[in-house]
C-alpha cells in the first residue's frame, strides 16, 4: 500500500461513525467482483458506514484524496456495477440495514439502504402488506442495491421493477452533501429526479435512505405449473394468456436444462424431467377472479399441448415451485465451477424464435446454456455455464455474450431488463444507441458527478471517436485464474 | 411558419411553427437557437395555462399537432408506437379496436399524447403505484442542440442506461420537445361498473374513499365531488366479470352511468376559457386528503374534486388567499401547484410553490440540456 493510500485509510479508521475500514489484500480478494466474475479489480479498502453523515464523511475524505469510491450493497449484481475500480475506496452498504419507519396508513416504509429485501416484506407482513419488486436474490440483495440496479423480478410483469416502488430517496452526492430525490407522497415538484437516479447503478451517488411503496397482500393466490413438450408450445401458450386479457402477477419458463439443474439440486421443485419447458403463472387478486382465471389458464396451457398442468395445493407446494425458480441460478452451480447470467429482452412474440437462434449459437460454440425467462415481459437470462480457468472457452464465453445481444437487438430487443449495464455491457451500449441518443445520459452524469468521482467508468461508454470500444480488447483482460 | 399573433400569460407569440415531422421540429430548435429565439412547444393547447410566465421577450410556438405518424397499435406485443401530435382519445379509439387501451389520462378532448407526457397530469383514474411516467417504454426527443435522440426501447422492460424517459415526462417541455412516443397497452377489461355513494359532506365523503381502498377493492378510479346536498363518492371498479362484480359489491352505493365519471375527470381539467379565482392542485399522503380539503375550505376555496387515494386535491381559490393555502402546505410538506391564474397573479409567484431542495441540480441538468435557454425559458420550477 502506498503511503497516500495508507494516509486515507487511517482517516477513514478514523471517522467516528465509520463502523469498520479493511484494507489487508486478502481482505479485498472478497470484494473484487460482484455477481458478476468475468470482470475484477482491487479496491484499496472498504469502509462500513452506519449512518448518512459516516458516508457523506467518507465521500469528503476520498474527495481530498482524490480517491474514487464505489458503493455496494450484498455484491449480488450480475453487471459488474459494484466491481472496484482499481485503487478505489468500496463503501460497503450492508451495515446501514435499518427499517426507519413504517407508515402503514399510506403504505409505505422509510429504510436504509443495506437492508435485505426479503428483510422488508417480513418486517411489515404482520400489516398485511409487502414489499413487490422481488428479485431472486431477494434473501440476498439490498434494497440500495435494488434501487441502483432498477431491479426486476418474477412479480415485475403486474407490479413493475423497483422504480414505480420508490417515492423518494435520501442521496449522498458525490461532492458528499445530502439531497432528498422526489418526495414521500410520490407527487414530484421538478424534473423526477428520483426516477433517473433508480437504475443508475452507483454512478449519480449514494442512496442512504429509500421511502418504499408497500402492496397489500393479495386476497388470494394460487401458482400453476404447466409441463410442455417444447418451448416453443409454452412460449405460445404466454401469448394466448396475455391476449385473453389475464393480467397474470407472473409468467415464468424454465427450459429442460435448467429443470434437470433445478431437480438435482437442493432447490428440487418436483418439476417433471420429461419436459422440455416448465411454465409457473400465478395469479392473484379476489378468490373469485383468481378462481376463474385458473381455470381459463389451464384450459389455454391444455390448448397448447401442455403434458400435465398442477396447481399447488397449499403454500407448502407452492413455494416449493418458487424455491425451484429462484434457486435456479444456484442450481446450475452443478453443471459448472462458473456461471453466466446474461439478461435480455426481446418482444414477447419473438421469444421462440430469438431463443432457438441463442441456442444454435452455443451450440456452435460448443458452450453450456440453460434458459430462464420472465416469459411474459419478454426477458430472458440465458444462463451459460464455464470454467474460467480455460482460456479458450472464456473467449467463447464473451464471444457468445456479444451474439446474445446481437440477436436480442435485431429482435427488436435491448441490453437488459433487470441486471444492467455496469461494465459488463458499456461498451455494447452503441449496439443500441448512437452518440447523439447517449449525449443526455453524459449530460445527467455531468449533473450528478462532476469530477467523474462516483463509480466511474461504469454504465456510459467513451464516445465512439474517443476509443475503440471493443469489450474484447478492454476490460475483460482483468481475468484472474 | 404561419405568424400568429396572441400571447402567453402576456408574453408575446412571435410565430407559430408547426412542424410536420421530427426532423423539422428539431431543425427549428437548432435555428430557434442560432437566432436567440425562444420556443414553447404546444400539443393541443389544452395545458398551455400550466407553469410559470416565460422570462422571455417573446416566444415561437411549436405546434405538435402535425406529428400524427405513426399510430402503430401492437396488440400482441401489447404496445403503441405514436407521434407525438395523436390525440390521447385517438390513441384510445385505436387500442379499443384492437381490445387494449391506454392508461395515459384522457381528461381533455384535444390532449396529445406528446402534450399529455410533458406535462404528466393525475386524475380519477391514476393509481398511485401506475403513474403515467411507468406506461412509458421510448421516447424520441428532439434536443435544445438540434439532434434527434432516442431513449428507452420498444420493449416492456428495459434498465439500458439511465432512464431518461422518467426524467423528460413532466418536464414541461424545458428539456426536449418529445416527437414520438412508445406506451404500453393493457386489456380491455370485461367489465366496467361505476358507483356513486351520496353523503352528508365533503369530510365523510374522503373517509367512504379511504374506506373503500381498505376494504381490497383496488379501485380503477376513485374521485370524490362536492354535492348539492354534501358530497359525492365516485368508484370505479372493472376486470373480469366475476371480479368486477364482487369487487362492486363491496364499493356499496348504486351502479351509474359514465356521465358521473366523466364530470370527476371534467372537475380535474378545469375550465379551458378564464375564470374567476385560481384554479390550484393542492396533494400529499392519501391521509392528508381530508386536511388539505379543509384547509382549501378554511382558504375560502371551492372544492373542485378530491382524489382520496392519491392525496391530490382540485380546488378554486381566490387570488388573494393563495399565499395563506400555500404557506399552509409548506407547513404540512404538501405540494402546490398554482395551475391557473391570471397573468398578473402568475407573475407575482412561482405557480409550482417553493421548489425543492434538488432545484441546484435540476438547475443544472437544464443547463447542460438547453444552455441557450430555448425551450420554455423560466417557466418551470424555480424559474428553470
Amino acid at each position: 500500500m502506498d503511503p497516500r493510500t495508507g494516509e486515507l485509510v487511517d482517516r477513514l479508521r478514523e471517522l467516528p461513525s465509520v463502523e469498520d475500514v479493511l484494507a489487508g489484500a486478502s481482505e479485498m480478494f472478497v470484494y473484487e467482483s460482484d455477481g458478476l466474475t468475468l470482470t475484477r479489480g482491487r479496491a484499496a479498502a472498504v469502509a462500513f458506514p452506519s449512518t448518512t453523515r459516516a458516508v457523506c464523511e467518507i465521500v469528503r475524505a476520498c474527495n481530498e484524496f482524490g480517491v474514487p469510491f464505489v458503493p455496494r450493497g450484498a455484491g449480488t449484481g450480475l453487471s459488474g456495477g459494484a466491481t472496484p475500480v482499481d485503487g478505489c475506496v468500496v463503501i460497503e452498504c450492508a451495515r446501514m440495514d435499518q427499517v426507519l419507519s413504517i407508515d402503514a396508513v399510506n403504505r409505505t416504509a422509510t429504510v436504509q439502504p443495506g437492508l435485505v429485501n426479503a428483510h422488508l416484506t417480513d418486517a411489515v407482513s404482520g400489516l398485511g402488506l409487502h414489499y413487490a419488486p422481488d428479485p431472486s436474490s431477494q434473501t440476498a440483495c439490498t434494497i440500495g442495491g435494488n434501487v441502483a440496479e432498477n431491479s426486476g423480478g418474477p412479480h415485475t410483469l403486474k407490479y413493475g421493477t423497483t422504480s414505480p416502488h420508490v417515492l423518494s430517496l435520501e442521496v449522498v452526492l458525490p461532492d458528499a452533501s445530502v439531497v432528498q430525490l422526489g418526495r414521500r407522497d410520490a407527487h414530484a415538484v421538478g424534473y423526477d429526479l428520483r426516477g433517473v437516479f433508480v437504475g443508475s447503478e452507483g454512478t449519480l451517488g449514494i442512496v442512504t435512505a429509500a421511502t418504499v411503496r408497500l402492496m397489500p397482500d393479495p386476497e388470494t393466490v394460487c401458482t400453476l405449473l404447466a409441463s410442455f413438450p417444447s418451448l416453443v408450445s409454452a412460449c405460445e401458450a404466454v401469448s394466448t394468456i396475455i391476449a385473453a386479457g389475464i393480467v397474470a402477477s407472473a409468467l415464468e419458463l424454465l427450459d429442460d436444462k435448467t429443470i434437470d439443474a433445478v431437480e438435482a439440486s437442493v432447490f428440487a421443485a418436483g418439476y417433471p424431467r420429461n419436459a422440455r419447458a416448465v411454465l409457473l403463472v400465478e395469479l392473484d387478486g379476489t378468490d373469485a377472479a383468481v378462481q376463474a382465471e385458473r381455470a381459463r389458464v389451464r384450459t389455454v396451457c391444455q390448448s397448447h399441448g401442455a403434458i400435465e398442468v398442477r396447481v399447488a395445493r397449499d403454500e407448502q407446494e407452492r413455494e416449493a415451485f418458487w424455491r425451484g425458480r429462484k434457486g435456479a441460478f444456484g442450481a446450475m452451480g452443478r453443471r459448472a465451477p462458473d456461471l453466466y447470467v446474461h439478461d435480455a429482452v426481446v418482444p414477447r412474440t419473438r421469444l421462440p424464435e430469438v431463443v432457438e437462434a441463442i441456442t444454435r449459437a452455443a451450440e456452435e460454440r460448443n458452450l453450456r446454456i440453460a434458459n430462464v425467462f420472465h416469459a411474459g415481459d419478454g426477458n430472458l437470462h440465458p444462463n451459460l455455464s464455464f470454467d474460467r480457468r480455460d482460456a479458450d472457452e472464456l473467449a467463447r464465453i464473451v464471444d457468445m455474450g456479444e451474439e446474445i445481444l446481437r440477436i436480442c437487438i435485431e429482435a427488436g430487443g435491448v441490453l437488459s431488463g433487470e441486471h444492467g449495464i455496469g461494465l459488463e455491457k458499456r461498451d455494447y451500449m452503441h449496439m443500441l444507441y448512437t452518440d447523439e441518443d447517449l449525449e443526455p445520459m453524459r449530460w445527467v452524469h455531468e449533473a450528478f458527478d462532476p469530477a467523474d468521482a462516483c463509480n466511474p467508468g461504469k454504465v456510459i461508454p467513451q464516445p465512439r471517436a474517443c476509443t475503440e470500444s471493443n469489450p474484447r480488447h478492454r476490460g475483460y483482460e482483468k481475468v484472474t485464474f | 411558419m404561419e405568424a400568429e399573433q396572441g400571447s402567453l400569460d402576456h408574453v408575446p407569440i412571435r410565430a407559430t411553427w408547426s412542424p410536420s415531422d421530427a426532423s423539422e421540429v428539431a431543425a427549428m430548435l437548432d435555428k430557434a437557437r442560432g437566432d436567440g429565439l425562444a420556443v414553447v412547444p404546444a400539443g393541443g393547447r389544452t395545458k398551455l395555462h400550466w407553469g410559470n410566465r416565460s422570462d422571455a421577450e417573446c416566444v415561437a410556438l411549436l405546434d405538435l399537432s402535425r406529428l400524427r405518424d405513426p399510430l402503430d397499435v401492437q396488440g400482441d406485443e401489447g404496445i403503441a408506437i405514436v407521434g407525438a401530435g395523436v390525440p390521447v382519445r385517438e390513441l384510445e379509439r385505436a387500442a379499443r379496436a384492437v381490445g387494449k387501451r391506454t392508461r395515459l389520462p384522457a381528461l381533455w378532448d384535444a390532449a396529445t399524447v406528446g402534450g399529455t407526457i410533458a406535462a404528466d397530469p393525475v386524475g380519477p383514474a391514476t393509481r398511485p403505484h401506475q403513474r403515467l411516467r411507468d406506461e412509458l417504454l421510448g421516447l424520441e426527443v428532439a434536443l435544445a442542440n438540434g439532434e434527434l435522440t432516442r431513449s428507452g426501447g420498444q420493449v416492456v422492460k428495459n434498465v439500458t442506461g439511465f432512464d431518461l424517459v422518467r426524467l423528460y415526462c413532466g418536464s414541461l417541455g424545458t428539456l426536449g420537445v418529445i416527437t414520438r412516443v412508445t406506451l404500453r397497452l393493457w386489456p380491455l377489461p370485461e367489465l366496467r361498473v361505476v358507483r356513486l355513494r351520496e353523503v352528508a359532506s365533503v369530510d365523510t365523503a374522503i373517509q367512504t374513499a379511504h374506506a373503500i381502498v381498505a376494504r381490497g377493492v383496488d379501485p380503477a378510479g376513485l374521485a370524490v365531488l362536492p354535492g348539492p346536498s354534501g358530497a359525492r363518492v365516485v368508484c370505479a371498479v372493472e376486470g373480469s366479470r366475476v371480479d368486477a362484480e364482487e369487487r362492486a359489491v363491496r364499493v356499496a352505493g348504486e351502479t351509474v352511468g359514465e356521465d358521473v365519471w366523466t364530470e370527476a375527470e371534467r372537475q380535474v381539467s378545469g375550465s379551458q376559457e378564464p375564470v374567476d379565482g385560481c384554479d390550484v392542485r393542492v396533494s400529499g399522503r392519501a391521509s392528508d386528503t381530508l386536511p388539505i380539503a379543509r384547509a382549501v375550505a378554511d382558504a375560502g376555496g371551492g372544492l373542485r374534486v378530491a382524489l382520496p387515494a392519491l392525496g391530490t386535491v382540485f380546488a378554486r381559490v381566490a387570488a388573494d388567499a393563495l399565499d395563506a393555502l400555500e404557506a399552509r402546505a409548506v407547513r404540512e410538506r404538501w405540494a402546490f401547484f398554482v395551475e391557473r391564474a391570471a397573468p398578473e397573479v402568475k407573475s407575482a409567484r412561482d405557480v409550482f410553490g417553493p421548489p425543492p431542495d434538488a432545484l441546484p441540480l435540476m438547475r443544472r441538468l437544464k443547463a447542460l440540456f438547453d444552455p441557450e435557454r430555448v425551450l420554455s425559458p423560466g417557466r418551470f420550477v424555480g424559474g428553470i
